[in-house]
C-alpha cells in the first residue's frame, strides 16, 4: 500500500501517561506516531514497555498525562472510550458470559439502536467471515478457545470500527492454533482494509502481520519501520536483540570516503558502502550481523574459530563460536550430515560484507558481545 | 502542582460525561456525608467540648464506669474467644471430617443470623432462668443465669454465624495440595495441621475474633434482657439517655463505645486482610483429605450435636412460648399471641416494619452497588473517602449511629438545609439503610474484584455508555452478590434494634422495640410471637427475593428482544 498518498487516521503526539502519587513511573513517555488509513500497525516490546499502555491511551481506558490523541485531525484527549469510533479486541476475549454469542455480537450495534433486520444482516456477513456459523445460540462457555477468539473479534469487527485495536489477541491460543489466527487476521486485513492497531510481544506476530512495526522499550520508541527495515536495520541494539538474534562486534571506524566506510574486524578490515551512514573516522560503532548470515569458510580463509557448541535441531544447526574470546551465534540452515562441524573443531568464519548493518555505539552499555553466550 | 489538579479536574470531568453515574456518585456521597458522617461528627463534637472532657474524666474516675467498661471488655472477649472456637470447630467438621448430619450441623450454625434480638435471650432465661424448664423443673437448681454468663452464652449464639462463615470460607479455599504436599515430605496428620494449615488460618481467626468482639461489644437487646446488675457499655448508653435523658453523658459513653470499635475495626478491615496468605486463585486442586481419626471425628461430632441440640432446643422452645399461655408455665396451646401481634394492637408494629425495610433494602441495595462500582472500578479524588464512610456503617456500633442521628437532627441543621427528621418514619428509614449499605458495598467490592475489568471495557469499546454498562453487564454478572446484599439488607432492617431504638415514636413502631417492650413487661409469649412473625417474614423475603430477582434482571431479557 502506498502510503505517502494516504491520509493520516491516528496521530500520537508528545503522548505522556505516568502512573503513581509522584508521577514516578513513566509508562508512555513522550511517544510521536502517525497511523496512516488502512495501515496495520504492531506495538511490539517486552512486557512493561508501555505498548499495552499506548493502546488503552488510543482506546480512552487511559487518559494522558500530557501531549494529544488525534483521530482525523481532531483531538479526542478527553472523549470516552464509548464515544470512540474504535473496537477493541481483548487479551482475555472480554465475552459476555451471560450473553449468547449473537447477543455478544450484536451487543454494540444495538447500543447504536440499529433496526433488528440491519443488525441481523451484519452479523449474519461477519460470522460468516469468521467461520462461526452454527453458533450464534450458544453462550461463551460452550465455545473452544478458538472459537471465543472468532466471537470476540467478530463483535469488534461488526462495529466497522475507524480503529481496530487488538490487545495481546493470540496469546491465549495454543501455538498451532495461534499461527492459524494469525493468518487469519491477516487474511482479514487484507480482505477488508481496517485501520489496526495491534499489540503483542511476539515478533513472529509483529512481522507476519504488520505494514509497519513500532518497536518499544520503557515507554519510548525504539524504532519504526516495516518488518524488513526492522529486521535488516535495527536502529539501536535492543531493537537488534529483541527481533531475531544478532552478533554484535565492538568496532571502530576507519576510513570514510565518499561512497564507502570501513572497520576493524579482528585485526582485519572490511568495507561497506556508506550511503546510509553519518559517522566519522575514529568513532565506536556496534557491528551487527544476524546468525543466518555468517558461514563457515570451507578454503580455509576468513578469521579463525573454535566451535564451542552444536546444537543439531533438524532443519538447522546452531553453532556458538568463540573468536579471540567473543562469542558468535551461527545458524546453518539445511545443513548436510557430511558438513557438520563437532564441539571443539577449528574452523574459519566467513563475515560477508553486506551483511553488516553498523550503529553508533553507546557508550552507556557494555558489550555486547560477551554476554550473549 | 497544577498539572495534578489539572489530572483531578479531568477525573471529574470523564465521570461527569457520564451523567447517570456522576448523579449516583453525587448522590451516595452526599447521602454519606449527611447520615453518616455529620452525626458521627455531632458525636464526637458532643462528647470532646471543654465541658464533656471534664465529664470524660469524672465518668472515668467513677468505680462503676471501670466496672462498666470492665464488664464490657470481659464479656466481648469471652465471646470472641468461645464464638472463634466453636464457630472453628463447626467450620472443621464442615471440610475436614466425613460425619452423618453435616448438613444438619451447617443449617444450626447458620440460623441464628436471621433471628430477631431478644429471641435468644427470652429462650435462654425461661429455660435456664431461675424458674427455668431445665434448670428448675429438669434439675430442681435455682440458677440465676442473669449476668455474665448468660449474656455470653446469649451472644456467642447470636454471632456465631458470623465466625463460622468466615472460617467456613477461609479452610474451603486452602489448597489441599499444600496439606498432600507436607504429608508427601513426611509430616503426619497432627504435625501437618500444626505446622501447615493452621498458621495459614490464624489471619483468619484473628479476624474472626475481632469482628466477634466488636460485634459482642456493640450489642444492645441482649445486654437490656439478659444483664440483670451487669452493666456493659452499650446499656449504660441506653440508660443515660432514656433513664436519664442526659445526651451529653451519652456522647460521652458513646465515644468510650467507638473509639476500641474503630480500632479494632480497622486493625480486622486493613492489618489482618493485609496479612493474609489466602488468595484466591480460582478452584481448588482436589478434594480435601478426610480426617480419620475417630477420636477426633467424633469428639467434634459430639460437640456438633450438642450445639446443634442448643440451637434446636432454643429456637424450638420460642415456638412453643409462642403457641403457650404462659411461656414456661402454662403449656395450654392459644393463639393469642399471634391474634395481638397480626391483628390486634401489635399488628401496627407487623406493617410499619415492614414497610420501612422494604422503602430501605432497595436504596441500600442499589447505592451499595453504585458506591462498589464505583470504589472499584473508577478513579477519581475522594475515592478511598468514600470507600472508608461506606464500611462505617458496619464498624460504628448501632446505638451510636442512633445517638449520632438524633444529635444531629432532633432540630433544623446544617444550615437549615435539613429540617428536623427525629420523629418521623424517615429517619428510621435512613437508620435502617446506613446499616445495610456497608454490608452491600462489601459484598459488591468482593464480586467485583473477580470480574475482570476488560468485560466491563470491551462494553464501553463497543459504545455502551458507564450507566449502560453497568445496568447490562456489571449488575447480571455481579446478581448473585446482589441477591444476597438485598436479602441481607432486608433481614439486617427488620431484626435490628440498637440504631433504632433512640428514634421511635408512637407513630412509627417497630417489631424489634415491640418485642423489647413486651419482654421487659415479662409478656414473653407476645415476644416470641413477634419473634416467629419477624422470623418466617426475613424467611419469606428470602424465597420471594430469590424468585422475583432470579427471573427478571431484566439483563437477559433485554439482550434477547
Amino acid at each position: 500500500m502506498d502510503k505517502e498518498n494516504t491520509t493520516i487516521a491516528l496521530e500520537l503526539q508528545n503522548l505522556v501517561k505516568t502512573f503513581g502519587a509522584q508521577n514516578e513511573v513513566r509508562a508512555v513517555d513522550n511517544i510521536n506516531l502517525e497511523i496512516h488509513q488502512g495501515e496495520f500497525i504492531t506495538l511490539l516490546g517486552p512486557s512493561g514497555c508501555g505498548k499495552t499502555t499506548t493502546l488503552r491511551l488510543i482506546a480512552g481506558f487511559e487518559f494522558p498525562t500530557s501531549g494529544q490523541v488525534i483521530l482525523d485531525g481532531q483531538i479526542i484527549n478527553n472523549i470516552p472510550p464509548n464515544k470512540r469510533p474504535m473496537s477493541m479486541v481483548f487479551q482475555s476475549y472480554a465475552l459476555f458470559p451471560h450473553m449468547s454469542v449473537f447477543d455478544n455480537i450484536s451487543y454494540g450495534l444495538k447500543i447504536k439502536r440499529m433496526d433488528n433486520d440491519m443488525i441481523k444482516e451484519r452479523v449474519e456477513i461477519v460470522t460468516q467471515l469468521m467461520n462461526l456459523v452454527g453458533v450464534a445460540e450458544r453462550m461463551p462457555h460452550q465455545l473452544s478457545g478458538g472459537q471465543q477468539q472468532r466471537v470476540s473479534l467478530a463483535r469488534a469487527l461488526v462495529m466497522q470500527p475507524r480503529v481496530f485495536l487488538l490487545d495481546e489477541p493470540l496469546s491465549n491460543l495454543d501455538a498451532k492454533l495461534r499461527v492459524h489466527m494469525r493468518t487469519e487476521i491477516h487474511r482479514l486485513q487484507q480482505r477488508l482494509g481496517f485501520t489496526s492497531v495491534y499489540v503483542t510481544h511476539d515478533q513472529s506476530e509483529a512481522m507476519s502481520l504488520s505494514d509497519r512495526i513500532v518497536v518499544m522499550n520503557n515507554g519510548k520508541i525504539e524504532q519504526v519501520g516495516t518488518p524488513i527495515e526492522i529486521y535488516t536495520k535495527p536502529a539501536s541494539v535492543f531493537v537488534a536483540d529483541f527481533i531475531g538474534r544478532a552478533n554484535f562486534i565492538e568496532s571502530k571506524v576507519l576510513n570514510v570516503s565518499e561512497t564507502q566506510i570501513s572497520f576493524n574486524l579482528f585485526g582485519q578490515s572490511i568495507t561497506i558502502p556508506s550511503v546510509e551512514y553519518s559517522f566519522k573516522s575514529g568513532e565506536d560503532v556496534y557491528l551487527i550481523i544476524r546468525p543466518e548470515t555468517l558461514q563457515f569458510a570451507h578454503d580455509g580463509t576468513g578469521i579463525k574459530g573454535e566451535v564451542k557448541q552444536a546444537e543439531y535441531l533438524g532443519s538447522r544447526v546452531e553453532y556458538v563460536i568463540e573468536i579471540q574470546g567473543h562469542f558468535f551465534s551461527i545458524t546453518n540452515y539445511n545443513p548436510r550430515p557430511d558438513q557438520l562441524q563437532r564441539e571443539g573443531d577449528q574452523i574459519s568464519l566467513h563475515f560477508p560484507a553486506d551483511a553488516f548493518h553498523v550503529i553508533s555505539h553507546p557508550n552507556d552499555i557494555e558489550s555486547k558481545s560477551k554476554k550473549l553466550v | 502542582m497544577i498539572r495534578s489538579i489539572k489530572q483531578r479536574l479531568n477525573e471529574f470531568r470523564r465521570i461527569a460525561q457520564d451523567g447517570v453515574l456522576a448523579v449516583g456518585l453525587l448522590i451516595s456521597s452526599i447521602f454519606l456525608f449527611i447520615f453518616v458522617i455529620y452525626p458521627l461528627f455531632r458525636v464526637l463534637a458532643t462528647g470532646l467540648n471543654i465541658n464533656a472532657l471534664s465529664l470524660f474524666g469524672h465518668l472515668l474516675s467513677l468505680g462503676e464506669t471501670q466496672r462498666v467498661i470492665l464488664n464490657t471488655l470481659g464479656v466481648s472477649l469471652g465471646v470472641a474467644s468461645l464464638g472463634t472456637a466453636l464457630g472453628f470447630l463447626l467450620a472443621y467438621v464442615q471440610v475436614k471430617l466425613d460425619v452423618p448430619l453435616k448438613r444438619l450441623f451447617h443449617l444450626a450454625a447458620i440460623v441464628p443470623i436471621i433471628s430477631p434480638p431478644f429471641a435468644v435471650a427470652m429462650s435462654i432465661i425461661t429455660l435456664f432462668g431461675r424458674s427455668g424448664l431445665i434448670t428448675k423443673r429438669l434439675l430442681g437448681l435455682r440458677y440465676d443465669i442473669y449476668g455474665t454468663d448468660g449474656l455470653i452464652l446469649a451472644l456467642t449464639v447470636s454471632f456465631i454465624p458470623l465466625a463460622y462463615l468466615s472460617l467456613l470460607g477461609l479452610m474451603r479455599s486452602l489448597d489441599p495440595a499444600l496439606d498432600e504436599a507436607a504429608t508427601n515430605l513426611g509430616a503426619g496428620r497432627w504435625h501437618a495441621f500444626r505446622t501447615v494449615t493452621l498458621p495459614l488460618l490464624i489471619p483468619g481467626f484473628a479476624s474472626s475474633f475481632l469482628l466477634l468482639f466488636v460485634a459482642a461489644m456493640a450489642d444492645l437487646g441482649n445486654p437490656l434482657l439478659l444483664g440483670g446488675n451487669l452493666t456493659v457499655l452499650s446499656s449504660r448508653i441506653y440508660l443515660a439517655i432514656i433513664g436519664e435523658y442526659n445526651l451529653e453523658s451519652g456522647a460521652v459513653l458513646s465515644i468510650m463505645l467507638l473509639v476500641p470499635s474503630l480500632i479494632l475495626f480497622a486493625i480486622q478491615y486493613y492489618w489482618v486482610s493485609r496479612h493474609s496468605y489466602v488468595t484466591i486463585t480460582g478452584k481448588p486442586t482436589g478434594q480435601p483429605r478426610m480426617n480419620t481419626n475417630p477420636w477426633v471425628k467424633w469428639t467434634l461430632f459430639a460437640i456438633s450435636l450438642l450445639f446443634t441440640a442448643l440451637i434446636v432446643l432454643l429456637y424450638g422452645y420460642i415456638l412453643v412460648g409462642a403457641f403457650t399461655k404462659v411461656w414456661g408455665i402454662n403449656f395450654d396451646f392459644t393463639l393469642d399471641h399471634f391474634r395481638f401481634v397480626l391483628f390486634g394492637y401489635g399488628s401496627e408494629a407487623f406493617t410499619d416494619t415492614i414497610l420501612l425495610a422494604s422503602l430501605a433494602t432497595p436504596i441500600a441495595g442499589l447505592m451499595g452497588m453504585l458506591i462498589a462500582f464505583l470504589v472499584v472500578r473508577r478513579k477519581f479524588i475522594g475515592r478511598s473517602l468514600i470507600d472508608l464512610t461506606s464500611v462505617l456503617g458496619l464498624a460504628v456500633p448501632g446505638t451510636v449511629v442512633g445517638i449520632g442521628l438524633i444529635m444531629a437532627y432532633h432540630k433544623p441543621s446544617l444550615w437549615g438545609l435539613i429540617p428536623k427528621l427525629t420523629g418521623s418514619a424517615f429517619i428510621i428509614i435512613i437508620a435502617f439503610t446506613i446499616r445495610s449499605v456497608s454490608a452491600v458495598v462489601r459484598g459488591g467490592v468482593a464480586a467485583l474484584q473477580q470480574i475482570d475489568s476488560s468485560i466491563e471495557e470491551a462494553s464501553a469499546s463497543l459504545g455502551a455508555s458507564g450507566a449502560m454498562t453497568f445496568r447490562k453487564i456489571t449488575i447480571p454478572l455481579i446478581r448473585p452478590a446482589f441477591l444476597s446484599g438485598l436479602i441481607s439488607s432486608f433481614a439486617r432492617s427488620m431484626t435490628s434494634l440498637s440504631p433504632i431504638i433512640f428514634l421511635l415514636t408512637p407513630q412509627w413502631r417497630i417489631m424489634t422495640a415491640q418485642i423489647m417492650n413486651e419482654a421487659e413487661t415479662g409478656r414473653f409469649g407476645n415476644a416470641a410471637a413477634y419473634s416467629i412473625v419477624l422470623i418466617v417474614i426475613v424467611l419469606a423475603a428470602i424465597g420471594l427475593l430469590n424468585i422475583v430477582v432470579g427471573s427478571t434482571t431484566g439483563a437477559e431479557r433485554l439482550v434477547e428482544s
